[in-house]
C-alpha cells in the first residue's frame, strides 16, 4: 500500500486492530464464548470463515471510510506529505482511543475455537494446528494479492497510479477509485491479519495494532517496499531475527530488536532486499 | 466558512504584524510580567497545573518546533530527549544510597542539557540522511528504544523508576520545595530563553538554511548549505530544549519512571505544534497551552461534565473523567486541523504559504521583460579568476556508470577561464549527468575533475559549491516560499561562517555577514534585473524572472564557474535575447560560464567553445562554426545545417 | 465541430491562468497552440482533458458539454492526451505502457493496435520488453504518442512533443504527427517550436498570458511579421 500512496499510514495498525475486535465480536455474535470448548468439523470451519469474513469486511470498510473522510480532502488540495503523516497519526490515536473508551483498556479474551493440538513434530519443532492455519492462510492471501496486482485490470491501474498519478488519469484510470480500492485491499488484508492474530494470541486490546504495525512496516522495508514477495520475505526474516535476538538478549529486548533492525535497514539499504527496481523507480 | 475563533486569531495576527519592534518588545515584556505574576492569584492546584503539564508542554513544544517547524523534520520520538534529560538529572543528583552521584541539582542542569544534546546528535547522525516519513518512523523507533532501555536496565530503576530526586538549592528569595510556584517561574524563564534562541536563530544564516532545507533540500545543498550539519544542529537544539525540560520536571516531581515518557507525549507535543502552527512561536505556545490546559480545565468545569456526558453518549463509552477523552479528542483535532486549517491557529506567514494549496508556478503579476542593466555594482563579490584563457575547469576521462548503464564514457573537456562554454546534445546524452558529476551530486566511477588544478572528486555538493562551482537547474528549483531576496541571501551564506553559537550571541561576524549578505543580494537582484521583486515570494515570480532569480542565487555563492542547465528553456525570443545579454554580462565580470542548451541560435551566438555529447560520449568540440560544419554532429544531432543559426 | 472552447476561465488559487480562451478544432484538422511559457498552453490542454477545474465557460467535445467530466471518462470517449514531459510509467515495459493506453477501452488491445504503433515507430518494436524508464528521450516521446494512439483517439492532444529532442529527431516526430493526422485522427498540438508547428498545422492560435491573441491559418501566421519576430526567433545580434 505504501508503494501506491507514498505515505506511511500509521492508522493502518488500527485497521488491523479493528480486524481483531470484529472477528471477536463475530464469534460472540454466533454464540461462541470464552468458556466454550473448541469446535470441530463444520462448526469449526463455519465459525472461522464467518469471523474471517466479518473481520475482512469491517476492516476494509473502515479503511475506505478513513480514506474518504481524512485523506481525500488532503489529496484534493495537493497537501504536502507532512500533512498526510500528521493526519495518519491523528487517525491512529483517535481510533485507538475510541476502542479504549468503548471496550475498556484491558485485554479481552478470545474463545479457543480451534483446539491447539500438536499435529506432528518436525525436527524437534512443535507444529501446532493454529500455527499451520496462520501460515497457510498468510501464504494464500499473499499469493492472491500478488496475482491481483500483477494480472488484473484494476491491478494495472494500481501500478500506474503508483508511478504517475496524472498520466494514469489521462489513460482513463479513475484515480479516486484506484486509491479507494488500494485502501480497501489494504484494509481487507489487515482484517484477515487481525483475525489470524486473534486466533493465535487469543487477545484483543485497543493498542494491539501498534507493535504489529511497526513490525509490518519493518518487514515491508526489509523486503523492499511496493513488492508483495519482498514483504513476505521480509516478514519471515524479521520473525527469524527476532526469535534469534530474543534467545541471545532475553525476551524483554524483543521489541528493541525489531526497531533496531528497522533503523539499520533504513540506514543502509532503504530499498530493501528485493526492492532494487522499486527504489530506482522512485528515484 | 470561517470559523469565528479562528478569525479572531487572524485578526490578532493582522494587528500585530505592522507594529514597530519597540512596541512588540514592550508588549512581550508586559506579557512576561503578567505571566509571572498571574499564577499568584490562583490556588496551588492550578499553579501546579500551570507548571506541569502546561509549562513543561510549552517548553517541549518550542523545542520540537525547532525540529519540525524550522527544519521540517518530522520527529516522532522527541520524548526521548526529555527522558534523557530527566534520567541524567536523576542519576547525577540522587543520593549515593539510591545509586546516584549526589550532585547539587544546579550542577546537573548543564550536564543534563548537554547530554540530551549529545543524544540528539547520536540519534540524528545516522538517521538524518533519511527523508520524510522514514525519518518519522525511525525517530519513533528510537523514542521507544530509549523508554524500553530505561524499563529494562536495573541502574535506571526499571519500572520502579528513580526517586527521591532532590530539589535544587534556593536562589535569591526562591525556595525550591514542593511548592509549584518557584518551578513555574523556572519554566517561564526557560520558555523565555527558548523564545530568544528561536528568534535569533530564525533570523540568521542558520534559520535561512533550515528554511531552504524545508523547501528543497537538493537545491539547498547545491547552494552550499551543509544540509546534514544544519539538520543535526536543529536536532541538537531541539534535544537540548527537551533535556532542559527533563531537568526541570525531574527536580520538581522527585520521581520518574518509564510510563512518564511514553510515545504519547511525543504525539501530544506534536499535536500542540500542529494545532498552534508549525514554525510560529506564539502559535506553538497557544497550541501547547490548549493541549495541556483544556483537559484539566474541563475536568473541573461544569461545561466539562456536560461534554463528558455527550461524549459518552456518542461513543457508547462510560468514562468517568473527561481526561479519558483527551487523546481521542487530540487525534480528532489533528485530523480536522489537517483538513481545514493545516497552517495551525496562529500560523507563521511563511509556513502558511507552504501548507496551503500548491499552485503551479504561474506568471502572477505579469512583469514586462526587464533588460538587465548589467550595472557593475560594487557590492557583488566575484571570486578571484585565473587569467583569461587558462584552463579553469578540466574533466579528465570522466566516466560514470549506473548499474550496467554507462552514462558518461571517458569524457575529457577543458573549460578556459573567462569563457562561455556550451554543451549540447540530444536528451539522454548525459549533459545533466555531467553537471551532476561536476557539482558533486554523483561521484564519477572513474576519471578526475579539476577546478583550478585541484581535484573536486569525492567532495560533497556543498563543498564543491564553496570551492567555486555554482549551478542552476533545468526545472527551476528555487525556494518557492522564501522571498526573492532571501533566496539570494541563502546563496551568499555559502561564503559565510556564522553557525548556531554565533547567531545566538550576535557576534560581530554575524552582524557583518548579515549586512553584507543583504547588500550583495540586493545588488545581484539589480544586476539580473529583478530588483523590484525582492520582497515577493519566489513562487509568485513570472517564469522568466524565476530563471533570473536562480542565476542571481547561484552567482551569490561567488563562483568561479557558473553552470546553467537549459537557462533558455521556455523563454520567448525576446526573453532569450535578454538572457544572452545577461550571460555575456556575467562573463564580463570575470566568471566562467558553462551552459547546457537546446536553443541552437542562442548557443551558437553566445558560446565561444562548444562540446557535443551523444550517448555519453563527446563526439565533437570546437568553435561554433566548427561544430556547425562537423559532419558527425550534423548526423547525430543538428540535422540539416540550415536549421541552426 | 469536434472540440469547442468558449470563453474558458481557469485559475490556480487566486491566479487566473486562462482568461476567456475561445478556440475550436474541426474533425480532421491539425490545430496548433503556440506561445511563451506561462501563456497557458499546457493549462489549456489539461483543462480540456479534465485535469484542471474550469472556473467558467464551456467546453464541448463532439457536441456534448464536458466541463466537470473527470479525466478518465473523457479517455473513454476518444479524447487522448500525450502529456508534457511524456509521462512514461518508468517501471512498466514498453508493451505494458502501451496496454495502459488501452486501459479505458476495457478490452484487451488487439494485435492491430500494436501493429499500428509499431509501424509508426519501428524502434519501439525492438524495445517491447524494456522498462519505459530506460528509453532515451526520443523513444519515450514515441512511446507517449504510441500509447495515446492505443486509446483509438478521435482527438489527440499533444503537449510539446519536440521538447528536449535533438534537431534531427524533431523533424521525424513532426513527420509522424502529419502521418497520424493523415490516418484520420484530429490533433491539437501545443508547441514551443513554432516554426515546425506552423509548418505542419492547418490552423493556429497564439496564446499570451492566458488569452488568445491571434488566430488564423497556420501558413498565414507563419508569414506574419509580428508573429515571426515574437515566436519564430528571427534574431539579430544585439
Amino acid at each position: 500500500m505504501y508503494g501506491v500512496l507514498r505515505l506511511i499510514n500509521f492508522a493502518h495498525s488500527e485497521i488491523f486492530m479493528i480486524g481483531v475486535f470484529t472477528s471477536l465480536f463475530a464469534m460472540h455474535a454466533v454464540g461462541v464464548d470464552v468458556a466454550d470448548p473448541a469446535k470441530t468439523g463444520f462448526a469449526l470451519v463455519g465459525v472461522l470463515v464467518f469471523a474471517l469474513i466479518v473481520a475482512m469486511v469491517c476492516s476494509g470498510l473502515a479503511a475506505v471510510a478513513m480514506e474518504r473522510i481524512a485523506y481525500r480532502p488532503l489529496r484534493r488540495r495537493g497537501a504536502p506529505r507532512l500533512a498526510a503523516l500528521i493526519t495518519a497519526i491523528g487517525m491512529s490515536l483517535f481510533l485507538q482511543e475510541l476502542f479504549a473508551i468503548r471496550y475498556g483498556r484491558n485485554e479481552l479474551g478470545f474463545p479457543r475455537v480451534l483446539a491447539k493440538r500438536q499435529l506432528f513434530a518436525f525436527q524437534g519443532a512443535n507444529v501446532r494446528s493454529d500455527k499451520v492455519l496462520v501460515f497457510v492462510a498468510a501464504i494464500v492471501l499473499m499469493i492472491a494479492l500478488e496475482r491481483f496486482v500483477a494480472r488484473s485490470r484494476i491491478g494495472r491501474g494500481v501500478r500506474a497510479v503508483a508511478q504517475d498519478q496524472e498520466t494514469a488519469a489521462l489513460m482513463g484510470v479513475n484515480i479516486d477509485r484506484v486509491i479507494m480500492i488500494t485502501f480497501l485491499l489494504g484494509g481487507v488484508m489487515a482484517g484477515a491479519a487481525g483475525f489470524l492474530y486473534g486466533i493465535f494470541f487469543e487477545v484483543a486490546r485497543f493498542n494491539i495494532g501498534f507493535l504489529p504495525g511497526i513490525k509490518a512496516f519493518t518487514a515491508a522495508v526489509l523486503g523492499g517496499i511496493g513488492n508483495v514477495r519482498g514483504a513476505l520475505l521480509g516478514g519471515l526474516l524479521l520473525g527469524l531475527l527476532e526469535t534469534y535476538g530474543q534467545t541471545v538478549l532475553g525476551g524483554e529486548w524483543k521489541d528493541v530488536f525489531a526497531f533496531t533492525v528497522l533503523v539499520l535497514v533504513l540506514m543502509f539499504r532503504p530499498t530493501g532486499i528485493l526492492g532494487e527496481s522499486a527504489g530506482r523507480v522512485r528515484a | 466558512m470561517k470559523w469565528r475563533p479562528v478569525a479572531l486569531f487572524d485578526a490578532v495576527r493582522r494587528r500585530w504584524d505592522p507594529l514597530p519592534t519597540a512596541a512588540k518588545l514592550a508588549i512581550a515584556a508586559g506579557v512576561l510580567v503578567l505571566g509571572a505574576v498571574a499564577p499568584l492569584g490562583v490556588s496551588p492546584y492550578w499553579q501546579s497545573v500551570l507548571f506541569a503539564p502546561v509549562g513543561i508542554y510549552v517548553l517541549l513544544a518550542l523545542g520540537l518546533n525547532i525540529v519540525v517547524g524550522q527544519a521540517g523534520l518530522l520527529d516522532l520520538g522527541y520524548v526521548a530527549f526529555y527522558a534523557v534529560g530527566a534520567y541524567t538529572t536523576a542519576k547525577l543528583t540522587l543520593p549515593a544510597a539510591h545509586g546516584g552521584a549526589g550532585w547539587q541539582p544546579w550542577l546537573a542542569l548543564p550536564v543534563a542539557v548537554v547530554v540530551a544534546m549529545i543524544a540528539g546528535v547520536v540519534i540524528g547522525a545516522p538517521t538524518l540522511r533519511l527523508r520524510g516519513d522514514y525519518l518519522a518512523i525511525v525517530t519513533l523507533g528510537f523514542g521507544e528504544i530509549v523508554r524500553i532501555v530505561a524499563q529494562n536496565t536495573n541502574a535506571l530503576g526499571e519500572s520502579r523508576g528513580l526517586n527521591p530526586i532532590p530539589h535544587p538549592a534556593s536562589v535569591g528569595g526562591l525556595h525550591f520545595t514542593g511548592q509549584p510556584y518557584p518551578y513555574y517561574l523556572l519554566v517561564l524563564t526557560a520558555i523565555t530563553l527558548a523564545l530568544i534562541v528561536l528568534a535569533r536563530l530564525t533570523r540568521s544564516r542558520v534559520g535561512r538554511a533550515w528554511a531552504a532545507i524545508r523547501e528543497d533540500e537538493d537545491a539547498a545543498e547545491a547552494m552550499g548549505v551543509d544540509t546534514f550539519r544544519m539538520k543535526l544542529w536543529a536536532f541538537a537544539m531541539g534535544a537540548s530544549t527537551g533535556g532542559l525540560a527533563g531537568w526541570i520536571y525531574a527536580s520538581k516531581v522527585n520521581f520518574i519512571n518509564p510510563p512518564q515518557f511514553e510515545l504519547l507525549i511525543s504525539i501530544l507535543i506534536l499535536a500542540a505544534v500542529v494545532l498552534g502552527g508549525m514554525g510560529s512561536a506564539p502559535g506553538v505556545i497557544v497550541g501547547a497551552f490548549a493541549i495541556a490546559f483544556l483537559p484539566e480545565y474541563l475536568r473541573q468545569a461544569a461545561a466539562g461534565r456536560t461534554l463528558l456526558r455527550g461524549l459518552n453518549a456518542l461513543t457508547g463509552g462510560n468514562a468517568g473523567d473527561i481526561t479519558e477523552y483527551r487523546l481521542l479528542l487530540f487525534g480528532f483535532v489533528l485530523v480536522v486541523m489537517m483538513i481545514f486549517r493545516p497552517q495551525g491557529l496562529l500560523p507563521s506567514r511563511q509556513r502558511a504559504a507552504e501548507l496551503l494549496p500548491e499552485e503551479e508556478s504561474f506568471a502572477t503579476p505579469v512583469t514586462p521583460t526587464v533588460v538587465p542593466t548589467g550595472d557593475a555594482s560594487a557590492d557583488i563579490v566575484v571570486a578571484d579568476a585565473k587569467p583569461a584563457g587558462e584552463p579553469l575547469l578540466e574533466l579528465r576521462q570522466l566516466r560514470i556508470q549506473f548499474g550496467g548503464i554507462v552514462a558518461l564514457q571517458d569524457v575529457s573537456l577543458v573549460v578556459p577561464s573567462g569563457s562561455i562554454f556550451g554543451i549540447i546534445g540530444p536528451n539522454g546524452a548525459g549533459k545533466t549527468t555531467l553537471f551532476n558529476c561536476v557539482t558533486g551530486v554523483y561521484q564519477p566511477t572513474d576519471g578526475d575533475i579539476l577546478l583550478d588544478d585541484a581535484s573536486v572528486v569525492g567532495r560533497k555538493q556543498h563543498q564543491v559549491t564553496r570551492a567555486g562551482v555554482a549551478r542552476t537547474f533545468q526545472n527551476i528549483r528555487l525556494f518557492p516560499n522564501l522571498t526573492a531576496l532571501d533566496n539570494v541571501i541563502v546563496g551568499t551564506d555559502a561564503r559565510h561562517g556564522t553557525s548556531v553559537p554565533g547567531a545566538l550571541v550576535h557576534t560581530p561576524r554575524h552582524r557583518v555577514e548579515e549586512r553584507d549578505g543583504r547588500n550583495e543580494a540586493l545588488a545581484l537582484l539589480e544586476f539580473v534585473g529583478i530588483a523590484r521583486q525582492a520582497n515577493n515570494l519566489a513562487r509568485n515570480l513570472s517564469y522568466g524572472d524565476q530563471r533570473r532569480l536562480e542565476i542571481a542565487r547561484a552567482m551569490a555563492t561567488a563562483p568561479r564557474v557558473l553552470m546553467l542547465d537549459e537557462p533558455a528553456a521556455g523563454m520567448n525570443p525576446s526573453e532569450k535575447r535578454g538572457l544572452m545579454q545577461l550571460i555575456r554580462a556575467i562573463r564580463d565580470r570575470g566568471l566562467t560560464v558553462v551552459l547546457i542548451e537546446h536553443d541552437m541560435s542562442l548557443v551558437m551566438q553566445v558560446c565561444e567553445r562548444i562540446a557535443v555529447l551523444d550517448f555519453g560520449q563527446k563526439i565533437a568540440e570546437g568553435s561554433p562554426t566548427e561544430i556547425q560544419n562537423d559532419p558527425k554532429v550534423i548526423a547525430a544531432y543538428l540535422g540539416t545545417p540550415s536549421d541552426a543559426a | 465541430m469536434l472540440l469547442e472552447l468558449s470563453d474558458v476561465f481557469v485559475s490556480y488559487g487566486s491566479v487566473a491562468a486562462l482568461k476567456g480562451v475561445t478556440l475550436n478544432v474541426d474533425e480532421g484538422e491539425i490545430v496548433t497552440l503556440i506561445g511563451g511559457n506561462g501563456a497557458g498552453k499546457t493549462t489549456t490542454l489539461k483543462t480540456i482533458s479534465g485535469l484542471r477545474p474550469v472556473t467558467s465557460g464551456s467546453i464541448r467535445f463532439d457536441g456534448e458539454d464536458i466541463v466537470g467530466v473527470p479525466a478518465h471518462r473523457l479517455v473513454e470517449r476518444g479524447l487522448c492526451h500525450a502529456p508534457e514531459g511524456r509521462g512514461i510509467f518508468p517501471g512498466m515495459t514498453v508493451t505494458e505502457n502501451l496496454d495502459m493506453g488501452a486501459f479505458a477501452r476495457r478490452s484487451r488491445p488487439t494485435p492491430g493496435d500494436y501493429d499500428r504503433v509499431f509501424e509508426l515507430f519501428p524502434r519501439l518494436a525492438e524495445r517491447r520488453k524494456q522498462p519505459g524508464g530506460t528509453l532515451s528521450g526520443g523513444e519515450q516521446q514515441m512511446l507517449a504518442i504510441g500509447r495515446a494512439l492505443m486509446g483509438r483517439p478521435r482527438l489527440l492532444l499533444l503537449d510539446e512533443p519536440s521538447m528536449g529532442l535533438a534537431p534531427t529527431f524533431v523533424e521525424q516526430i513532426f513527420r509522424i504527427i502529419t502521418e497520424i493526422n493523415g490516418q484520420g485522427t484530429t490533433i491539437l498540438l501545443v508547441e514551443q517550436n513554432a516554426a515546425q508547428a506552423l509548418k505542419r498545422a492547418h490552423r493556429a492560435y497564439i496564446l499570451a498570458t492566458g488569452e488568445v491573441v491571434r488566430e488564423g491559418k497556420a501558413a498565414e501566421l507563419a508569414e506574419d511579421s509580428a508573429v515571426r519576430a515574437a515566436y519564430l526567433g528571427i534574431e539579430t545580434e544585439t
